[in-house]
């Protein structure tokens, strides 16, 4: 099965929802993190909602990650959302808040748009840190979003990490993709390059009728790092 | 042993800007108690009804014996006092057994050189001069002894003090705290030493064993209460816990280079808080200033609330470290604690690594290659304290 899998298979217009994970870590305030993510959302934004087959074959929803995690902009169409809360300097790291959250959102969210007739295809994820976590059991909570035997509405991950991320953690977070920043690249100007990577994404991915997943090549200042498994189920 | 000393923090709780003296000597003293109690119990092993258990046939090596057994027990306890007022066993322990040799080495030779001393000073004839006078006026607590042994007795006591303070430092791998130690180590020893005839004709006990324990209790008290009398007349800066778990610690800046972590090995070490790295910064002491540095794999601390990987501190200024802030306190002539100079100085941002990748980049406001005038020390973090709100470009109609 392709990395866009369907979901199920529904008579609906097909969607394909994207959750964007962002750390904000009290780190991300001083590498620049927190500004190049909030100045890039609006360029995200307008590239998505300017082309009415990207955005109507897209779904996006904003998450942020630090000692818990939170949905700031709930999965909606880009041409929905007029605003959306930026991310901002928090505290630690939990990856597991951002995993066990996007288990629970992405399951509310298939629900949701299969109630509305929707053919839903496996959702995409882009995670973005620039840590180490600091909860030492959040390969758990990964792997219980990211099982299929577990979660059948595992989504597929791109991880990118920037500054002090470790490269085999991300690695391993990613289920189809891992980039990492080189180290000595300004972690801002890398997650302004991710930022482009990824709307580059979303854009390639939902512009055609039939929407797949498209991963990106690995953004300028990054490198592609080899999955530690490759989900093939 | 390591040549490059690391000063150790020392214990309190206090919710005052400046050194809290008072509970550094108390917790200090409260520990020499203790410790006078264990080397009691240590030194009892070594007296039996016969005079002494190991080398009674040589008063000076019996002395060295007991002495190390004593100070054995004062020593540890005082060393260890420090890893459990922070809840750290493991820097306890680890102290306890770094200083080990040294206590043991120490009380020893203490002992030994203390009992030469103390035969050297007692002239016999004047002691049994004293006995008879006594025995002739049923004086049977015999003070005129108890005045002739008093100074012998006091400096053998002194000696062992000094060299049991000296392990103290050794045991925190500080060059300043050695000299503390000695210093209150001995006074203590000293004036513990006078009164411990005093102490024996108060008890009046038909057993000596009660006054030895009072007296021991007495010079621990004393030996742990005047060495941290010395550190905290000593010190001229320490860091106060204002955030988080460890709120109202106090720690005692000692020497020149202190390492600040989460590590349990070293100097200062800040419990519960994940954001910390094992080594996060190194606070070094030159010249009358004080700089900071963030140490390799650490991320930066703020100083005053702007994000810095090094600069320099002073009394007033509060240091982030991971999710904990410290208010550093500096022995000035104004009062300690008040943010003299935070406003005024300058952290520095560490981008000078950073190559100029993406500098072409129009809307580019985060650091880039050339470093950004470095914030001053009042301005607030760059990073907003309330959520932003995106503002989405207007959509582009079909």
């Amino acid at each position: 099965m392709s990395a866009t899998d369907v979901e199920q298979v529904q008579t609906g217009e097909q969607v394909l929802p994207f959750y964007i994970v962002c750390d904000e870590s009290a780190s991300m305030a001083y590498n620049g993190g927190i500004d190049a993510i909030n100045n890039g959302l609006p360029d995200l934004h307008a590239s998505i909602a300017s082309d009415p087959l990207v955005n109507d074959k897209s779904r996006i929803c904003l998450i942020s990650f630090s000692d818990d995690a939170e949905v700031l902009c709930p999965l909606a169409p880009a041409s929905d959302i007029d605003a959306l809360p930026g991310v901002m300097e928090k505290g630690a790291t939990s990856f597991s808040a951002a995993f066990r959250l996007l288990k629970t959102q992405i399951a509310q969210d298939i629900a949701m748009l299969r109630a509305d007739g929707f053919q839903v295809f496996r959702p995409a994820v882009f995670f973005i840190s620039d840590g180490e976590p600091t909860d030492l059991n959040w390969q758990d909570s990964h792997r219980e979003l990211t099982d299929k035997s577990l979660n059948p509405h595992a989504p597929n991950i791109i991880a990118f990490g920037v500054d002090r991320a470790d490269a085999d953690t991300i690695r391993r977070v990613g289920t189809i993709a891992a980039f990492l920043a080189e180290q000595d690249v300004n972690p801002g100007n890398a997650l302004k390059e991710i930022m482009r990577a990824l709307t580059n994404s979303i854009v390639q991915s939902s512009s055609s009728s039939n929407p797949t997943l498209i991963i990106p090549p690995a953004p300028d200042g990054t490198i592609s790092l080899p999955l530690d498994v490759m989900d093939e189920t | 042993m390591a040549t490059n000393f690391e000063d150790m923090g020392t214990y309190t709780s206090s919710d005052s800007k400046g050194l809290n003296a008072g509970r550094v000597t108390l917790v200090l003293g409260a520990a020499g108690v203790v410790g006078g109690l264990l080397g009691f119990g240590l030194g009892e092993i070594q007296i039996s009804e016969s005079g002494s258990r190991f080398f009674g046939d040589s008063v000076n090596a019996s002395s060295a014996v007991y002495f190390a057994l004593v100070l054995l027990g004062v020593g540890a306890a005082l060393v260890a006092s420090q890893g459990i007022s922070e809840r750290n066993a493991q820097k306890a322990w680890a102290t306890v057994l770094r200083s080990l040799p040294a206590i043991l080495v120490g009380g020893a030779v203490a002992g030994f050189v203390a009992q030469i001393l103390y035969t050297e000073m007692l002239n016999a004839d004047e002691i049994d001069i004293a006995i008879r006078l006594c025995n002739r006026q049923g004086d049977y607590s015999c003070t005129a002894v108890d005045n002739l042994v008093r100074p012998a007795r006091a400096i053998g006591w002194m000696i062992a003090g000094g060299l049991s303070g000296l392990a103290l430092g050794v045991g925190f791998q500080s060059k300043k705290r050695m000299q503390n130690g000695v210093l209150g180590g001995a006074v203590g020893g000293l004036v513990g030493g006078l009164l411990f005839d005093s102490v024996n004709n108060i008890i009046g006990s038909g057993s000596a064993q009660p006054s030895r324990l009072v007296a021991l209790l007495l010079i621990g008290a004393l030996m742990g209460a005047l060495i941290g009398l010395v550190d905290t007349l000593r010190t001229d800066m320490w860091l106060t816990v204002t955030s988080g778990e460890m709120t109202g610690q106090q720690f005692i800046i000692y020497d020149e280079t202190t390492t600040v972590g989460c590590a349990r090995n070293i100097p200062i070490t800040i419990l519960a808080d994940r954001d910390v790295a094992e080594h996060h910064i190194s606070i070094r002491r030159t010249g009358g200033s004080t700089t900071f540095e963030c140490l390799p794999t650490a991320s930066p601390i703020t100083v005053n609330g702007s994000a810095s990987s090094s600069g320099s501190l002073s009394n007033g200024d509060i240091i982030k470290i991971g999710n904990t802030e410290i208010r550093v306190g500096e022995r000035t002539s104004s009062s300690p604690g008040t943010a003299s100079s935070a406003t005024t100085r300058q952290a520095h941002v560490d981008t000078s690594s950073r190559p100029d990748l993406y500098s072409h980049s129009p809307e580019s406001e985060t650091p880039a290659g050339a470093a950004p005038p470095p914030p001053r020390r009042n301005q607030p973090s760059a990073a907003p304290k309330k959520r932003p709100t995106i503002q989405m470009k207007p959509e582009t109609d079909n």
